[in-house]
């Protein structure tokens, strides 16, 4: 893939999508927080 | 003039105004001027926490990195990407709250209020002035470097130049001046680096005909383990390459700053969103033109000159005049947070600390100008006299301020026992450790980078200390137990719960019916 070995593709190229997904995660994670910060309000 | 110049020079000046837009706004109070009345947006938030974490390492270091070792280079590129992410989720929320129960005002006196302790206060004071100043230089040197290849100037006008529009909008409009040229400065960034990529990319036949490239001229090049693959099953070292950006940023000054500026905790979401979006965008393009640079120029004898020799032998003309403009806007972006920070530490946290407690707030504003003035003066005179080489420099004190800093802010909303014999331990190991591994060369030795070295044994000095000294008073414990906000009970316990109480619920509500039919029928 990319012409890269199998073992720098696989360790290197998914870190983006990861980190993407984490972002968006933490973004509902801390929404639902302040919306129990508002309910507890 | 060329067009280049002629848009190079219209960016500055646009800069200088905006900056300058805001002086008046900032003249009224400290908190104004320091800290920009604590009023930032999330996308404002985000983007200029990653404006001022990118410096011209990022144009200039890391592709120079990227030329040298191959794909090696991306581990720091990876660590890079979520650093924001990280730091948004751990200190965001907790150290805003905690900030602004305090009423701290910069990173410096946070901790010491937190600690309650002065000698915290004068180690980080220390500490932070030293390291943030040797940030700094280096990225004075980047700018004098850059401008005096892309515009013919010689180095010392070109630092001169360059370095004047910072230091001049930084002392006239303050924090807030700061974080609106550096939200500016982010979206050129992205804009410009993503574009040279794009058009190098395009010019070498994509990221597989890269490779094959990359392949033919040494294979090693593609490996994980760096050209010659000279760091052959050294985990500890890809570790700490990971660690340094992934982690570090909660332990610099002038980026912790941003969580304390933030309008409210609802500000974190957005910030973490956004910036999460603009680092996959922009974080591993300088990288990957690195590796297009050992493709197109293999003669190139600076290394760290390898994305602007790119844009202006290829791609010259505007292509080179906007990567011009996005170069100096991650160096700037840099430069004013730092010289910004360093300044409020001066006048904050030892003038009127020490030197003049009764400081009226227009006094200590103007302190703080003439401070961001002198570091930003005696930055040019270093930079002109000791030029090193600025991925060496960078990577050297952003590793010994994370060091520092990362353990004492994240214990400082953490844990309720954290005290100050534990806090001045980590933060001397922590920065010591740095020190000697990187000047005794003990990660050749040891095959352990030198930050994760310093994170071991920062970690281990707070864990130690604080079974010294007094553990911190019970108003502080109070306010840290606050700080961590409102507490989430998990779904299953709160069914358990109702589950347990509902016979004893069903009881109550049968005997005060029994008393109330007894009631009617008497």
């Amino acid at each position: 893939m990319f012409n890269l070995p199998a073992e720098t593709f696989w360790l290197l190229v998914p870190w983006p999508f990861i980190w993407l997904g984490l972002g968006i995660f933490m973004y509902f994670k801390l929404r639902r927080e302040d919306i129990y910060e508002e309910e507890s309000k | 003039m060329n067009l280049d110049m002629i848009i190079f020079v219209i960016y500055m000046l646009g800069l200088l105004a905006l900056g300058i837009s805001f002086s008046r706004k900032v003249n009224k109070s400290v908190d104004d001027y320091i800290l920009g009345g604590r009023s930032l947006g999330p996308a404002v938030t985000a983007l200029t926490m990653q404006s001022t974490s990118m410096s011209g390492y990022m144009f200039m270091g890391g592709p120079a990195l990227a030329f040298q070792q191959g794909w090696y280079a991306i581990w720091y590129a990876i660590g890079d990407a979520g650093g924001s992410i990280i730091n948004l989720s751990v200190l965001g929320k907790r150290m805003r709250r905690m900030s602004e129960l305090l009423g701290a005002l910069s990173p410096i006196e946070y901790l010491e209020k937190r600690y309650e302790s002065v000698a915290v206060k004068v180690v980080a004071s220390l500490i932070s002035i030293v390291f943030l100043s040797a940030y700094v230089f280096a990225q004075f040197i980047a700018a004098g470097k850059a401008l005096e290849s892309l515009t013919g100037f010689n180095y010392e006008l070109a630092l001169i130049l360059g370095i004047g529009v910072i230091i001049a909008y930084t002392v006239t409009g303050g924090y807030l001046a700061v974080v609106w040229t550096d939200f500016v400065q982010g979206i050129i960034m992205v804009l410009g680096i993503t574009g040279i990529m794009v058009m190098g990319l395009i010019h070498i036949g994509g990221l597989s005909g890269l490779n094959e490239s990359l392949a033919a001229i040494d294979p090693t090049y593609l490996s994980i383990w760096g050209k010659d693959l000279a760091y052959y099953g050294q985990w500890g070292m890809v570790l700490g390459a990971i660690l340094i950006y992934a982690i570090t940023y909660m332990g610099l000054p002038h980026v912790v700053v941003r969580h304390m500026s933030m309008k409210s905790t609802k500000t974190v979401k957005g910030a973490v969103l956004v910036s999460s979006i603009w680092n996959q965008i922009f974080v591993f393009a300088p990288y990957v033109l690195g590796f297009v640079g050992i493709v197109m120029l293999p003669n190139l004898s600076d290394p760290e000159m390898v994305i602007p020799t790119l844009a202006y032998t290829f791609f010259p003309g505007v292509i080179a005049a906007i990567l011009l403009s996005a170069l100096m806007a991650a160096i700037m972006s840099t430069s004013d947070s730092i010289l910004m920070q360093t300044g409020t530490i001066l006048s904050r946290d030892i003038y009127q600390r020490f030197i003049n407690k009764e400081a009226s707030q227009a006094k200590v504003v103007l302190v703080s100008r003439l401070c961001v003035l002198a570091v930003g003066v005696v930055g040019v005179i270093v930079a002109i006299y000791q030029p090193p080489t600025i991925f060496a420099l960078v990577i050297f004190a952003s590793g010994v301020l994370g060091n520092s800093f990362i353990v004492p802010y994240i214990a400082s909303v953490y844990s309720t026992k954290a005290n100050k014999v534990g806090v001045l331990c980590s933060m001397i190991a922590g920065a010591g450790t740095n020190i000697i591994w990187t000047v005794g060369a003990l990660d050749t030795v040891t095959g352990i980078h030198p930050f994760l070295a310093g994170v071991i044994f920062s970690i281990a000095g707070m864990l130690v200390g604080n079974r010294f000294g007094n553990p911190p008073s019970d108003e502080m414990q109070a306010l840290v137990e606050k700080a961590k906000g409102p507490r989430q009970i998990p779904k299953n316990i709160n069914k358990s719960i109702s589950f347990d109480l509902s016979p004893e619920a069903k009881n109550i509500s049968t005997h005060l019916q029994s008393v109330r039919l007894n009631n009617v029928e008497n």
